[in-house]
């Protein structure tokens, strides 16, 4: 009890960053976090049986909203359900994401978006018209060295014309924390549901993510972290790694103030 | 002996700052001078003033002449051009929808479009007189589904249209007016499996600014579709069928948008359109062509004066709720100046 009282004390005592990160998401769960105008950021990660991974290319449009393109395997598929591990779907990604930053509606607000994702151009499967989408609305808070991600999802996919799960609501959380010893590294964790295809319907399984986030450079971070399906098992748990880089242009309209 | 030194510097000093203050005496022998001519006056009354020696012209500065581009006295001057007005303009379209502005006179303007669901749209229009503009565009928003079973509906694209739209810009015949104008949109026959599908749709629209950073358009439409093919189960002639055959209420919906600045250079837009989805062997005449609802919503960026980034999400069907069916799109917006600076050269 004392523990958390001081815990929350302390958190609600700390400062609250300046400017948001920039990710969208922790490891599988959105954050609220939105790109400055023009800023771009790529991802590419390789995980293991094929899971977790991604290459995506995002942009900041405007400094309110972001577009999202590229490509994951994070809705899998089986045919023999029973015996067989399902197999990542290589799906195109497309999102885009509409929100205010932390604090624009008032100090303490969290940064709020909504965002949109769906999927095209499939591969790799025997799921005709094999489709994704999901519609989430996360808020995200910097409170001192964590960061604290909420919301909830509605999630549908379906493949042919006839088999779909239906829009179904989900929540999502996600929690990232940089000790102040280690300011380059980050705590990540977060949980999300995800489609799975079987033979004949879709349904949805939870996925936790527990990993690390090194920013080793200004503009790039590399990420090692661990994913678990809900009906895997322990032994079910797949490795990834990831590296992000983020390329902002330069501000022109600052007029440059000389050396003194 | 010290204050005596004090005394003597104070003295040089206030004499020579009174000495710099007073203004440089013109030399008499320059020519032109203030005093060029008055000055040879001093002295001599009554005799001519002796003419003064030649002095080569300096280097920098002095009398070098009448200015060459002065203006010639009595010849008129030509009316100075009006400066155009140039920049951002009112958007003819929000996202799926036609506002009640009207591209200014010779502004070229061009939209392409890309979609998750394959789409590829392009848009070009000109302005006309400031009341009117015409273009040619393509559409993928049209829809069809071969019978009642058939569940999803599938693009047809592209689908060509010709537009022209006439009006009349905000606060131009009283205080307050919206923007209105009047367009017809018509698509070249389309050619798709067999079936020859054509579409037509007359709009009226007024938009309005609130504020400086918020705009609203309201609009009907009035839609109009045929369809010729084998146009029932087991046809073996075909048939035409045209929408204005059925009800005339079914032809006709209600359109609007909201556009919002909240940053100087980026605006969130959402508008709720109609596209018409035909199905071609339906039993019934009433679900053969309709029209459904279309939600829109994204956000425009304004890279420069010239240019705008669009994207957002676009459903195309939102009756139905249909997650799966959402697109994510992305636009480019081009507009120019250039044909109206031509155009102004000539007069």
């Amino acid at each position: 009890m004392r523990l958390s009282l001081t815990l929350l004390v302390v958190l609600a005592t700390s400062r609250v960053a300046a400017a948001d990160p920039v990710l969208s998401r922790v490891l599988t769960a959105p954050t609220a976090w939105l790109p400055p105008a023009g800023t771009v950021i790529g991802t590419a990660g390789y995980g293991r049986f094929g899971d977790g991974g991604m290459i995506n290319l995002g942009i900041g449009l405007g400094g309110l909203a972001a577009l999202d393109l590229g490509a994951e395997n994070d809705v899998r598929g089986c045919t023999a359900c029973d015996d067989d591990r399902p197999d990542a779907i290589v799906m195109g990604r497309a999102g885009f994401r509409l929100g205010v930053r932390q604090g624009a509606w008032g100090r303490g607000a969290p940064a709020l978006v909504f965002g949109v994702r769906t999927t095209f151009a499939a591969r790799g499967h025997t799921f005709g018209k094999a489709r994704a989408a999901e519609a989430h609305l996360v808020a995200s808070w910097v409170v001192g060295p964590t960061r604290l991600h909420a919301g909830v999802a509605a999630l549908d996919a379906g493949f042919r014309d006839d088999v779909s799960l239906g829009p179904t609501v989900k929540p999502l959380a996600g929690f990232e924390w940089t000790p102040r010893e280690f300011p380059k590294s980050s705590l990540m964790a977060d949980v999300m549901w995800v489609p799975r295809l079987e033979p004949d319907r879709a349904l949805l399984e939870r996925v936790i993510g527990i990993g690390v986030r090194y920013q080793a450079l200004r503009w790039g971070s590399i990420e090692l972290g661990v994913r678990n399906r809900e009906d895997d098992g322990l032994a079910g748990t797949t490795v990834l790694v990831r590296v992000n880089g983020v390329w902002a242009p330069r501000d022109r309209t600052k007029k440059a103030t000389p050396p003194r | 002996m010290k204050k005596r030194q004090g005394l003597i510097i104070t003295t040089v000093l206030v004499t020579a700052a009174i000495a710099r203050a007073q203004p440089q005496p013109v030399d008499p022998a320059q020519p032109g001078g203030e005093t060029g001519g008055s000055g040879a006056k001093i002295g001599s009354d009554s005799e001519d003033p002796p003419p003064p020696p030649p002095v080569d012209p300096p280097l920098t500065g002095g009398d070098i002449g009448p200015d060459p581009y002065a203006p010639t006295p009595g010849v008129p001057e030509l009316p100075k051009r009006k400066p155009l007005p140039r920049g951002p303009i009112s958007m003819p379209e929000m996202l799926t929808t036609p506002t009640g502005w009207l591209l200014p006179a010779a502004v070229l303007y061009s939209r392409t479009s890309l979609d998750t669901g394959g789409g590829v749209t392009s848009d070009t229009r000109v302005g006309l007189g400031d009341v009117a503009e015409f273009g040619i565009a393509t559409t993928d928003a049209v829809r069809e589904r071969s019978d009642d079973g058939d569940a999803s509906a599938s693009r047809i694209q592209p689908y060509v249209t010709a537009s022209f739209r006439l009006g009349v810009s905000e606060d131009r015949l009283f205080e307050g007016m919206p923007g209105m104008t009047l367009g017809f949109r018509k698509s070249f026959e389309r050619n798709h499996d067999g079936y020859q599908t054509r579409i037509a749709e007359l709009t009226l629209v007024a938009s309005k600014h609130l504020g400086k950073n918020t705009a609203i358009h309201v609009g009907g439409a009035f839609w109009d579709a045929s369809m010729a093919g084998f146009l029932s189960p087991g046809a073996t002639a075909r048939t035409e069928f045209a929408f204005h055959d059925g009800d005339v209420k079914n032809q006709v919906r209600a359109f609007g948008g909201l556009e919002v600045r909240p940053l100087p250079k980026s605006q969130i837009l959402i508008d709720l359109g109609w596209s018409p989805e035909f199905c071609y062997r339906c039993t019934s005449n009433d679900d053969k062509i309709k029209l459904r609802p279309t939600l829109s919503w994204g956000v425009r960026y304004a890279v420069a004066d010239f240019m705008n980034l669009e994207a957002g999400v676009r459903v195309p069907d939102i009756g139905t709720a249909n997650l799966l069916d959402a697109q994510i799109f992305g636009q480019v917006t081009f507009t120019s100046w250039a044909l109206r600076r031509a155009v102004d050269s000539l007069k």
